[in-house]
């Protein structure tokens, strides 16, 4: 772990660049959750976002000369993340002739006992799901990235070739196609948060 | 009462700028308008509650799993070097340099490619009945004054009609050079 902090990104891929697959194998162990993390969140499907993220690491190792020296190693690897994972979310998205079911759309009771509380909580987890889903790949993966991944509208722009404006549109619209599709759920959180104020 | 209340968009950029923690000029606006912070709270509760889903996470065998294969496919190997030059621009390329390294050899006479129409076998033997032919480069080197010299042994009758062996040299042209009775 200490090693970790010491050995830069750039003299990881540098080394991996050579060949050595320690290297290699610690520049993948330090970004492997954010690849999937970034795949899986867009693509909505845990098989195919493994599948996006192996592709990922194919890439970066194949391809490692062209990431430019000097540049954020975390930056490029999310932008090759980001793009392939947009790519499979729009191939899943036109074979899948419906998105995912809304049937549990019904509001859970607040006033039930903790068991059927754990089982709403699953409701809503579903729910935001099915809701992110309804978003477009673009719309998700700005999304995502700025509720997420916490990145700047910049940083985003520069990943998904657009300029800020266009990823401030995709983030307000997808934020309001959530409020919409969510706000049945919302009296159910400030009605179990006045019952536990009570 | 408010006349002008903030749009969605606004308010949805100030829960992210608060989440930043950065300065908003319209936060103000909610201290004193009552269904701004309404819909503020409403957007609010739901985007913190979006953001507390769990992220989703690799299992070990699968993170290991992962490296391997994609570590193993991006090395290159013997038949993935071979198959660049399966890609026309690489046979087109290959050609090219070929036909022209050929060409310089040729013009640089490095590359005697059209064998000469002189040449001619190091050694040629010959037999018809009793006269044998030795002739080629090798007979060419001991009379280099001669053209195509050729060495004839062959079995010659006197005026007794006894036979007897003669060895003579002589050119294509059937002038003869050397004679010698054995």
């Amino acid at each position: 772990m200490r090693e970790e902090t010491i050995v830069s990104d750039e003299i990881l891929i540098q080394a991996a660049f050579r060949g050595d697959e320690t290297a290699a194998a610690h520049l993948y162990h330090r970004y492997a959750d954010l690849v999937f993390r970034i795949s899986c969140r867009i693509v909505l499907d845990r098989v195919l976002a493994k599948d996006c993220a192996q592709d990922v690491w194919l890439k970066v190792f194949r391809y490692q000369k062209r990431y430019q020296a000097g540049s954020s190693f975390r930056a490029w690897i999310s932008t090759i993340a980001v793009r392939s994972a947009i790519d499979t979310a729009r191939k899943r998205a036109r074979r899948r002739a419906a998105p995912m079911e809304e049937t549990f759309l019904e509001a859970p009771d607040p006033h039930v006992d903790s068991i059927r509380n754990i089982m709403d909580e699953e409701k809503i987890e579903a729910a935001i799901l099915a809701a992110l889903d309804r978003l477009s790949a673009l719309q998700r993966a700005a999304f995502i990235l700025r509720h997420f991944e916490d990145q700047p509208y910049a940083v985003i722009a520069e990943m998904l070739e657009c300029t800020e404006g266009t990823v401030k549109t995709h983030v307000h619209r997808a934020a309001l196609a959530l409020r919409k599709r969510l706000s049945p759920f919302f009296q159910h959180w400030e009605a179990g948060s006045c019952v536990k104020n009570t | 009462m408010c006349k002008e209340h903030l749009t969605s968009e606004e308010l949805i950029e100030l829960f992210y700028k608060q989440a930043d923690g950065e300065d908003f000029p319209e936060s103000s606006h909610l201290q004193f308008c009552e269904e701004c912070r309404l819909e503020y709270d409403e957007i609010g509760s739901i985007l913190r509650r979006v953001k507390q889903s769990p992220a989703p996470a690799l299992l070990p065998d699968e993170r290991v799993e992962m490296f391997d294969y994609a570590w193993d496919r991006s090395r290159p190997h013997w038949f993935q070097i071979a198959s660049w030059f399966r890609k026309p621009v690489w046979t087109f390329g290959v050609g090219v340099f070929c036909g022209i390294l050929l060409t310089l050899l040729s013009i640089s006479g490095a590359l005697d490619l059209v064998p000469s129409a002189q040449a001619r076998p190091p050694l040629q033997y010959e037999s018809h009945g009793f006269t044998q032919t030795i002739s080629g480069e090798f007979v060419d080197s001991f009379y280099p004054d001669i053209e195509n010299p050729v060495i004839v042994l062959e079995r010659n009758r006197d005026e007794h009609n006894r036979s007897h062996p003669v060895l003579y040299g002589t050119t294509e042209g059937g002038t003869i050079q050397i004679v010698l009775n054995l």
